[in-house]
């Protein structure tokens, strides 16, 4: 454990990394991120959103997405098994989103928002499902004090609870609740976890947060390394449990807590299954991938042609084998961790694998 | 090949590597929200086939067990409807059902009755 891998991780490791290669071959695209909007109702310190874009940069018009989608995604794909997130900014802020929910929905795409819950009531949520939703993650950040740290709104922890009752209750939603860990939540990580059980949460992803955005100055949102390797321990012990599914977010490569503090081996997923469409129309993996590593612009190239022949730095990661990564022993089955991990030098922020302290 | 193969194989072990993308909601694949099924029965119990389960512009018959499934995208009306006249054990009388709720509704065991003839 910790470090150093067992012999059945070491097979499996071995075994996917054969896997990853015609995956990235094949890029069969399986979930489109669309940032429909940069405006948020919180202002959240640990936003690594998109900070550096201009807040007043208008939301996309639907039918430029539409124009994509219709044109240049659809006829190359099968709707049913491509999962669109709509993400922002917060997304509920956008007035016609039941209208888009249905346009996808009638088109034959699962869709699925990430929001902040502030804004998500009964009757919001109950259109949205009339809508087609089909997948939702509520963020909350700890108890009280922890959340409202964080989000710095007062209704904040309220509403994300309320809206996590109801998108529990609900069977036929895939839903699921994100906490990023800070130090001050650490010591709390138990009975926050016998909290969100009583809340009917049964799936719970926790992500550390990674220095970007308006949580870069601030480490007192960052877990030390000890801390850090805590959490890995945390996550897999509520997984022997088994009442409530913790897993770490998919962003780094964990050694010897491969699949045991998430199902899957890891893999970035950005340009491999996963695109995006910026809110200015920028074409990339996952939305938290700096601007550096964009491939082109929907309002100027093609989405598929961009999608088959580009993505290349996504695809083949020979690039990112240099610094820490260069002599790395682990490189063969991490190939330098998350994409949204690299700056706009190309150079990695954080090794998840270094940060195991056991 | 090679790819199906792995990808089987990681799937015997709980492993469907399509996960949560960063940042993401969880991975689902597109449903109809409307979807129902049961099973229709004459007076006596006996299953009733070729009972037409419609949903919308949607249409399913119901097989020799009486058994039925039909979905469709926003339609919440469930109609059976005997389209075969006297074949399948007599003419019956049709009925509509509203659904509960989007999702799987199981109407469980429908009783469909016969057509008065004098009528």
């Amino acid at each position: 454990m910790g470090k150093r891998l067992g012999v059945r991780q070491w097979l499996a490791l071995k075994l996917f990394k054969k896997l990853r290669k015609i995956r990235a071959e094949e890029h069969v695209l399986n979930t489109l991120f669309w940032e429909c909007t940069l405006r948020c109702n919180l202002q959240c310190r640990h936003c690594g959103s998109d900070c550096r874009v201009d807040s007043a940069l208008s939301d996309m018009p639907a039918k430029d997405f539409f124009r994509v989608l219709d044109n240049e995604i659809t006829p190359n794909v099968n709707p049913n098994k491509v999962l669109i997130i709509l993400s922002g900014g917060e997304v509920l802020v956008r007035k016609d989103l039941e209208q888009i929910g249905i346009n996808l929905y009638r088109r034959g795409y699962p869709w699925g928002m990430v929001t902040n819950g502030l804004a998500l009531t009964r009757q919001r949520l109950d259109s949205l499902i009339r809508s087609g939703l089909h997948s939702i993650t509520v963020s909350l950040d700890g108890f009280e004090e922890h959340h409202l740290h964080i989000r710095q709104n007062k209704e904040s922890f309220g509403r994300a609870v309320e809206a996590i009752r109801m998108i529990s209750a609900d069977k036929e939603l895939a839903s699921d609740v994100v906490t990023c860990v800070t130090p001050a939540l650490l010591p709390h990580l138990h009975r926050f976890k016998e909290f969100l059980y009583s809340l009917g949460v049964r799936q719970w992803r926790l992500f550390t947060i990674f220095p970007v955005g308006r949580a870069a100055e601030d480490m007192s949102m960052q877990l030390n390394d000890e801390e850090f390797t805590y959490l890995m321990e945390f996550i897999e012990e509520c997984r022997k449990e088994g009442r409530v599914m913790a897993s770490y977010g998919c962003e780094g490569f964990l050694a010897g807590y491969e699949m045991r503090v998430r199902t899957n081996p890891f893999e970035c997923h950005a340009g491999i299954g996963v695109a995006s469409i910026r809110v200015n129309g920028d074409i990339s993996g996952c939305t938290s991938v700096r601007a550096n590593f964009t491939q082109g612009n929907i309002y100027k190239d093609n989405f598929w042609d961009v999608w088959q022949n580009r993505f290349e730095k996504f695809r083949n990661r020979a690039w990112a084998k240099k610094g820490k990564c260069a002599d790395c022993k682990m490189w063969q089955y991490c190939e330098g961790n998350g994409m949204h991990l690299y700056d706009d030098d190309e150079n990695l922020l954080v090794c998840h694998y270094h940060r195991l302290t056991k | 090949m090679l790819g199906r193969i792995l990808t089987k194989l990681f799937a015997l072990f709980g492993m469907t590597l399509t996960c949560v993308a960063c940042y993401g909601t969880p991975y689902d694949e597109y449903r109809p929200y409307f979807r129902a099924s049961g099973r229709v029965v004459d007076e006596a119990g006996n299953p009733i086939p070729g009972i037409e389960a419609s949903l919308g512009g949607n249409h399913a018959q119901s097989n020799d067990n009486g058994r039925f499934y039909v979905e469709n995208l926003d339609y919440d009306l469930l109609t059976l409807t005997d389209i075969d006249g006297e074949e399948n054990g007599g003419e019956f009388e049709s009925k509509e059902i509203e659904l509960r709720y989007q999702g799987q509704n199981d109407i469980g065991v429908v009783t469909l009755e016969r057509k008065n003839k004098e009528n």
